[in-house]
C-alpha cells in the first residue's frame, strides 16, 4: 500500500554544497547528461505505481499488471517490463526515479512546455538561452569544450553564451586543410557562419579521432532500433576522454503516444526499451567514469492517467524522471505522491505534479556539479529561490 | 516598387540560373506579382486513390501477423518509391518557372505538417497531400486549405482524429472508444489562432467533439467514385458546442463552418501573417511588415493571394526591414539544382541526404513542423554537413567556365569580396565550386 511519503527535504545552504570549491576547479571529473524526452513521455506506463489503490481501475485498458512482467521497485512503484537495464541499475544503487514531476508550467501545449522545461524560466519563450548552457557559463569559467549537444540542431537548453559543440552520429567526410583553411578565411566576417565552422571543425577532429577504420560512429547494431542509445553510446565516447566535455545533452522523440501505446509491449515500450539501454550504454561507455557520472532523463509533462478512444493517452500534466549513474544515491522513488483517484488528480484528468522540475535539477547541478545556490538561484534558474533544491540525491 | 532581382530570386525563390538575375532585373517585382495571379489547377485524385486502395488491401487482410508483414512491405515499397520520386520533385521545383509558388507550397505545407516519422500509416497518403489539400490552395482562401487539410486522410491519421469518437455518439455509446483531442488542439494551437491566443482546453475538447466523426474510408470498397474523406454520424458527439464563444451544433457543416470561422479570426490573420513574415523578411519579423500582411488577409477574407502580394509589397515599400534569412537545407540543395543542373544531386540519395540534414519533407519530428530561424539550422554540426554534403556534390557538377565566372552569373553585385576572393583563390575548380556552394553568399538569401 502507497503512502504518501515526503522525501523532500530541503539542503541546507551550507550543507548540499562544499565551501572552497572554487569556479575554476569544477566540474573536475564529474560529468552530467540531460536527455531531454520530446513528446511527453506517459509517467504512468514507465513508473507504474501497482500500490496505488486507483490506479487499476483509473488506467483501465492500459494498465499493467504485476503478472506482466512488472519490475518492482519500492513504494509499491514497479518499472515497465521493457527497461531491464534500469533495473538492474535500480537494484544496485546506480538510478533513482522521481515520480509525479513536471517543469513550472500548466500548459498542455508540447512546445510552450519544452520551452519552459528548457529555458529554465516559468514563462515560454520568456529567454532565448537555456539552463544547462547558464549551468556551463558558472561552471566552466573560459572552457569551451565543456559542452556537447548530440542533437540534429542546437537545443533551446543548450543555447546561450557559453560555447557548446554540436554532434549527431555519422559518418566522418574527410575535409582536406587545404579546403577548411579557405572555407574558415571566407567566413571571417560571417557573425553566424565563423563560430559555427569552427566549432564544428573542433568537434569534426574529435570525431576523426574516435571514429573507426570505416569511418563509421553510431548508427544500427543488433536487431532493434536503439535510437537513443546509440546517441547515448556516442555521447559517453565524448565524455568518456580525459580532455573531453563534460557535460552533454541528447534528446529522444516520438513519446506522443496519443493512440495504441501498447501496455506489456508495443510502441512504448519499444521508447521505453531504447531508454533503458541508454542509460546502459553510457554505463559501458563512460568506463571508470560513470562514478562520477549523472544522467537525467526528463519530459515536457506527463500524460492522461485514463487512456483515450484510441488506447493511447493525450496530454497531461505530471510524469516521472530517471536519475542514474555512479554518482547517483538510487534505489529509491523520491516522489511527493499525490494519488490517482479523480479529485486528486489535476482537472480531474492528469496526474498531478507535486515536484518541480527545477528541484530536481537543482539538486544534481548542487550536489554534484557544485554550482553555487547563489547561482542556481539566480542564474541557472532565474527567480528561483523558493524552489528548494531536492536533497540526498547525490552520494555524498 | 523597388525589389532587386537578386532578392526576388534568392530571397522570394529557390535561386537563380546563370544570367537569370540579368533576365529578372528588367521587372523583379513585377516577375513576383505575376506568379500570384495564377489559379492552380485542382489536382486529380489519382494519387489519393491508389494510397487509399493499397492500405485497404494492406489493412484489411484479416489474420494479425499477415496484415503487419503486408503493411511493413507497403510502407518499405513506398519509402523506396518515394526515393526516385523526390528526386524528380524537388529538380522540377527547382527548375520551376514559377519559384515563389514552390516557396509558397513548401510554407504552407510546413504550417500543415503532417509526418510520417513514427507514424507509417501516412506514408500512403504523403503525395496526395501536398497535392490535393496545399497545393490547389495556395493562390486560394485559407479557410478552403483549412478545411481540404483537415479533412485529408494524412491530417486525420497523422492526429488521430480518424479513431475519435464522440463519447455520446452511437458508437460510443456501444464501444469502448471515445474522444481524441489531439487533431483539435493543432487546429487552434498550430493551424489557425496560434498559441497563447487565449483559448482554453475547453475549447479543445469542443472543438474535438464537433470534428468527431470525421474519418477515412480504409476498410470500404474503393470505387472510381469514394470520396477520400468519410463523415460517420455515428461517431460524431450530439448536442451544442462552443468554441471561442461561437455556438455550433451537429453535423459536418457545422465543423467546416467553425474551421471557416476561425480562418477569419483576427488571431489567425495575426499568427498566419508572423509565420508568413519569418520566414520571407526576418527571422524576428518587424511589427509593420507582419501589421500590413495580416490587414490584407484580414480584408480579403482570408485570400492567400492577396497575402502574398502584401509580402511583395513589404519587400518593395520597405527594403530596410529585410535581415538576413539563412537556406534552410532543402532550399540549399534546390538553389544547388538551379545554379548547376540537376546532375549536382545523386539518383534517390536526395530524400536520404535531406534525412540527414533533419530537413526532408513529410518526416518533421512534431506538428509544429520545421522551425524557421537561423539559429535552428546554422548549429556547428549542420555547418559541416552542408560543407561535407557540398564536397561531393561539386564532384557531380559539371563546370562551364571559370567558377568566378559562374558565382557572378549566379550572385551579379551582389557577390561579396570574400566569396570572390575564396572561389578566385581555390586549388581546383572542384574546390572553387565547393567553397561557392558553401559561401556566405549560397548559405544566406
Amino acid at each position: 500500500m502507497l503512502t504518501r511519503r515526503s522525501f523532500l527535504a530541503t539542503a541546507a545552504a551550507s550543507g548540499a554544497t562544499i565551501p572552497g570549491v572554487t569556479l575554476a576547479s569544477a566540474p573536475g571529473e564529474r560529468r552530467f547528461i540531460f536527455i531531454l524526452l520530446r513528446g511527453a513521455m506517459d509517467g504512468l506506463a514507465a513508473v507504474p505505481p501497482l500500490g496505488d489503490p486507483d490506479y487499476a481501475a483509473v488506467r483501465g485498458r492500459l494498465a499493467l499488471r504485476a503478472d506482466m512482467g512488472a519490475l518492482p521497485l519500492h513504494d509499491g512503484f514497479a518499472l515497465h517490463p521493457a527497461m531491464t537495464e534500469a533495473h538492474r541499475l535500480y537494484q544496485s544503487g546506480e538510478l533513482l526515479v522521481a515520480h509525479a514531476i513536471a517543469p513550472p508550467h500548466r500548459t498542455r501545449s508540447h512546445f510552450d512546455a519544452q520551452n519552459i522545461l528548457e529555458n529554465g524560466v516559468t514563462r515560454a519563450f520568456a529567454r532565448d538561452d537555456g539552463w544547462l548552457n547558464r549551468a556551463l557559463s558558472a561552471i566552466g569559467g573560459d572552457r569551451a569544450d565543456l559542452g556537447l549537444a548530440i542533437a540534429e540542431s542546437e537545443p533551446l537548453t543548450m543555447r546561450g553564451p557559453a560555447k557548446v559543440a554540436g554532434w549527431a552520429p555519422r559518418r566522418v567526410v574527410l575535409i582536406p586543410e587545404t579546403l577548411s583553411e579557405r572555407v574558415s578565411a571566407m567566413y571571417a566576417a560571417d557573425p553566424v557562419l565563423a563560430p559555427a565552422f569552427a566549432e564544428g571543425l573542433d568537434a569534426h577532429a574529435l570525431a576523426s579521432a574516435n571514429a573507426g577504420s570505416d569511418g563509421r560512429m553510431g548508427g544500427a547494431r543488433g536487431g532493434r532500433a536503439l535510437v537513443l542509445a546509440e546517441n547515448a553510446g556516442l555521447a559517453a565516447e565524448f565524455l568518456a576522454r580525459s580532455d573531453g566535455p563534460r557535460i552533454a545533452m541528447l534528446e529522444g522523440g516520438q513519446w506522443d503516444t496519443h493512440a495504441g501505446q501498447g501496455v506489456a509491449s508495443g510502441r512504448m515500450a519499444r521508447l521505453l526499451g531504447d531508454l533503458s539501454a541508454a542509460f546502459e550504454r553510457i554505463k559501458n561507455g563512460l568506463g571508470p567514469a560513470w562514478w562520477q557520472t549523472v544522467v537525467v532523463a526528463a519530459t515536457e509533462f506527463g500524460r492522461t492517467a485514463r487512456p483515450n478512444g484510441a488506447l493511447g493517452t493525450d496530454h497531461g500534466y505530471g510524469s516521472a524522471a530517471f536519475i542514474a549513474g555512479g554518482a547517483v544515491n538510487g534505489g529509491k522513488v523520491v516522489a511527493d505522491w499525490p494519488g490517482m483517484s479523480t479529485g486528486a488528480l489535476y482537472e480531474g484528468r492528469d496526474l498531478m505534479a507535486t515536484m518541480d522540475m527545477r528541484a530536481l535539477l537543482k539538486g544534481v547541478l548542487g550536489d554534484h556539479l557544485r554550482v553555487s545556490k547563489q547561482a542556481l538561484d539566480a542564474r541557472v534558474f532565474p527567480a528561483s529561490g523558493s524552489v528548494r533544491p531536492i536533497f540526498d540525491i547525490i552520494r555524498q | 516598387m523597388a525589389i532587386s532581382a537578386s532578392i526576388a530570386a534568392h530571397r522570394f525563390g529557390l535561386g537563380a540560373y546563370p544570367g537569370e538575375l540579368q533576365a529578372l532585373a528588367i521587372d523583379p517585382a513585377g516577375t513576383l506579382w505575376r506568379q500570384t495571379q495564377f489559379r492552380m489547377p485542382p489536382a486529380g485524385p489519382t494519387a489519393l486513390r491508389r494510397a487509399l486502395a493499397e492500405m485497404r488491401k494492406a489493412a484489411g487482410i484479416q489474420d494479425k501477423p499477415a496484415r503487419q508483414a503486408a503493411l511493413r512491405a507497403l510502407f518499405k515499397d513506398i519509402r523506396l518509391r518515394s526515393r526516385s520520386q523526390f528526386d524528380a520533385a524537388l529538380i522540377a521545383a527547382a527548375q520551376s518557372a514559377m519559384p515563389f509558388i514552390e516557396r509558397l507550397t513548401w510554407f504552407w505545407a510546413n504550417h500543415f505538417t503532417v509526418s510520417a516519422k513514427g507514424k507509417p500509416r501516412v506514408l500512403p497518403f504523403a503525395e496526395s497531400f501536398v497535392a490535393d489539400a496545399i497545393r490547389p490552395h495556395v493562390l486560394g482562401r485559407f479557410a478552403d486549405m483549412l478545411i481540404a487539410v483537415e479533412q485529408h486522410p494524412a491530417m486525420l491519421i497523422y492526429l488521430d482524429n480518424a479513431l475519435s469518437v464522440g463519447p455520446g455518439s452511437r458508437a460510443g455509446r456501444n464501444r469502448k472508444r471515445g474522444l481524441n483531442e489531439n487533431l483539435a488542439r493543432e487546429i487552434l494551437e498550430l493551424h489557425t489562432v496560434g498559441v497563447g491566443s487565449g483559448y482554453s482546453q475547453r475549447d479543445v475538447i469542443e472543438l474535438a467533439r464537433l470534428i468527431t466523426g470525421w474519418t477515412v474510408p480504409i476498410g470500404r470498397k474503393i470505387s472510381a467514385t469514394t470520396a477520400p474523406f468519410v463523415f460517420a454520424a455515428n461517431r460524431h458527439d450530439p448536442g451544442p458546442k462552443t468554441i471561442l464563444g461561437a455556438r455550433y451544433g451537429d453535423g459536418l457543416a457545422e465543423g467546416e463552418r467553425a474551421l471557416n470561422d476561425l480562418a477569419l479570426r483576427p488571431e489567425t490573420a495575426q499568427f498566419l501573417a508572423t509565420k508568413l513574415a519569418r520566414h520571407f523578411v526576418a527571422d524576428d519579423p518587424p511589427a509593420a511588415a507582419v501589421a500590413h500582411i495580416a490587414r490584407r488577409y484580414t480584408e480579403s477574407g482570408g485570400d492567400l493571394a492577396q497575402m502574398a502580394q502584401a509580402l511583395i509589397e513589404v519587400a518593395a515599400d520597405r527594403p530596410d526591414l529585410l535581415a538576413p534569412k539563412y537556406r534552410q537545407p532543402m532550399d540549399h540543395m534546390a538553389a544547388a539544382v538551379r545554379a548547376f543542373g540537376s546532375e549536382i544531386v545523386k539518383a534517390r540519395q536526395t530524400l536520404p541526404s535531406l534525412i540527414q540534414f533533419g530537413h526532408a519533407p513529410l518526416m518533421a519530428g512534431s506538428p509544429a513542423g520545421y522551425p524557421d530561424r537561423t539559429s535552428d539550422w546554422a548549429s556547428p554540426d549542420a555547418v559541416m554537413r552542408r560543407l561535407e554534403w557540398s564536397i561531393f556534390a561539386a564532384k557531380r557538377a559539371r563546370i562551364v567556365g571559370t567558377p568566378e565566372a559562374l558565382a557572378e552569373a549566379i550572385f551579379g553585385a551582389e557577390l561579396s569580396p570574400e566569396t570572390r576572393f575564396a572561389v578566385a583563390g581555390a586549388e581546383s575548380p572542384h574546390q572553387a565550386l565547393t567553397l561557392l556552394l558553401v559561401s556566405p553568399n549560397f548559405m544566406w538569401r
